[in-house]
């Protein structure tokens, strides 16, 4: 079922880590550098706004619970998160309103 | 900052989060902290300013959001069904008698007083209970009372035994006023007094395990408060009534109302029904007590306008004061549930 078009816009941290999980599952610690990679270093995640949003992201059913594709031998629960069919439909969804968005912006500033 | 401290300080913040959040996520939060810390991705400072900074916002939303998911009925059984706080457990009829009898305990003592003293004084029993028979007889209600009361606490105070100590609790209070030389004629000074020690023991089994089980079971129905206070009353009509011709028939019947409302009390199987028949049990033998004593004329004054009404009300107000508190508490829980829901 897609999610409800009100889930839309997100915020800038959920949209970061629906993107940082796009190219495959991650685990926390991987997410909080992906976003701040993705985010040029603007966007640096606390681990309470990490798992507030991972935990939102769950109930949603937008990510899943993975076994972590990388194990470090070292933490032997670490779960990994991965997108669902939905979550992806929505990042898809998002991304394409700021698409719009972005190339309405630049006609303006052309225009003018 | 070392490593230690910082973590140390970290854990002390995953405290506030909520319990299912923490059951949750704790690990691996503590794990992926861990890891940034050990990699150097910023100073231990810099970090736990980052989590300082986030945590009251996520915390608070983390909450709402947990209180939310336990509002949500998961299954229409549970949708159907009664909350549970809503629902006591009835006590048997004998354990509803046991409690109902610890109230006629003056009246053993009154009753006592009338047979042993002389036939052509039966009616002063204030002044019989000063000879030394009726001192026996106290003493051994007394002697009775702390038994029950020994028993019941190593039975971890099961609600029938709860009048008796509040019994024993106005006797104490009764001989520290003796010792402290006042006649007892300060009703309300020992009214305060028995609800003063009835909290003091509540709050002080929260950590002490030998009173434990008394402040569970407060805790868990604050009505029970009223239960060992109200215990304390057909003393307050005795003295009302005291050296009045109607003393006994007024003392009888007050405790005769009291005694049939912790009966229905205990046999109530609803929250909101306990909660009225304890007031309404006692305002009724106050108003029985004060109709004998507008009857014996010693009233020149209303009685609305009176000390003894003053003094009945505050108690009153004693009795049900946990209860009014956690009503409150409640309303406020309920209100604040309804808008998280309209939100």
């Amino acid at each position: 079922m897609p999610p409800s078009p009100n889930a839309l816009p997100l915020t800038e941290p959920t949209l970061l880590i629906l993107l940082s999980l796009s190219p495959g599952p991650k685990h926390g610690y991987a997410i909080m550098k992906e976003v701040e990679t993705l985010s040029g270093g603007r966007v640096r995640l606390s681990t309470g706004t990490l798992y507030g949003a991972l935990k939102r992201l769950l109930d949603e059913d937008w990510i899943v619970r993975v076994d972590d594709p990388e194990p470090n031998g070292t933490d032997r629960e670490r779960k990994a998160y991965s997108l669902t069919d939905q979550g992806r439909y929505l990042l898809k969804a998002e991304v394409d309103r700021l698409h719009k968005l972005v190339s309405v912006a630049k006609l303006r500033v052309v225009e003018t | 900052m070392n490593t230690p401290l910082a973590l140390g300080l970290y854990r002390c913040l995953l405290a506030f989060y909520p319990t299912g959040f923490r059951t949750e996520f704790e690990a691996e939060m503590k794990a992926v902290f861990t890891q940034a810390l050990v990699e150097k991705r910023a100073s231990a400072v810099c970090l736990l300013w980052r989590e300082l900074r986030d945590c009251p916002g996520m915390v608070w939303r983390t909450h709402l959001t947990e209180r939310r998911e336990r509002m949500t009925p998961t299954s229409s059984i549970q949708a159907q069904t009664r909350p549970a706080h809503s629902l006591v457990t009835a006590s048997s009829w004998r354990d509803a008698c046991l409690a109902a009898l610890a109230f006629l305990i003056y009246l053993w003592y009154s009753a006592a007083g009338v047979i042993l003293s002389a036939l052509s004084e039966p009616l002063h029993l204030t002044r019989n209970m000063q000879s030394r028979i009726t001192g026996y007889v106290a003493g051994v209600i007394l002697a009775v009372d702390l038994i029950v009361v020994l028993l019941s606490w190593r039975r971890g105070w099961p609600r029938w035994s709860l009048p008796y100590l509040g019994v024993v609790l106005t006797w104490l209070v009764l001989v520290f006023q003796s010792l402290i030389k006042n006649d007892g004629s300060l009703l309300i000074f020992t009214a305060l007094l028995v609800a003063l020690i009835i909290i003091l023991l509540a709050a002080l089994g929260s950590w002490w395990k030998g009173l434990h089980s008394f402040y569970e079971r407060l805790h868990r129905d604050w009505t029970l408060f009223g239960l060992v206070y109200l215990s304390y009353t057909p003393w307050v009509f005795i003295f009302m009534l005291d050296e009045t011709r109607y003393q006994t028939t007024g003392t009888l019947l007050s405790s005769a109302i009291l005694s049939l409302g912790v009966l229905f009390y205990l046999r109530c199987t609803r929250l909101g029904w306990q909660a009225l028949v304890l007031p309404v049990a006692y305002t009724a033998a106050s108003l029985v007590a004060t109709y004998y004593l507008k009857a014996y004329g010693i009233y020149w004054q209303p009685f609305f306008e009176s000390g003894h009404f003053d003094m009945l009300t505050i108690m009153l107000l004693l009795a049900i004061a946990p209860l009014l508190v956690v009503g409150f508490f409640e309303l406020g829980r309920y209100a604040f549930n309804r808008w998280l829901q309209a939100a």
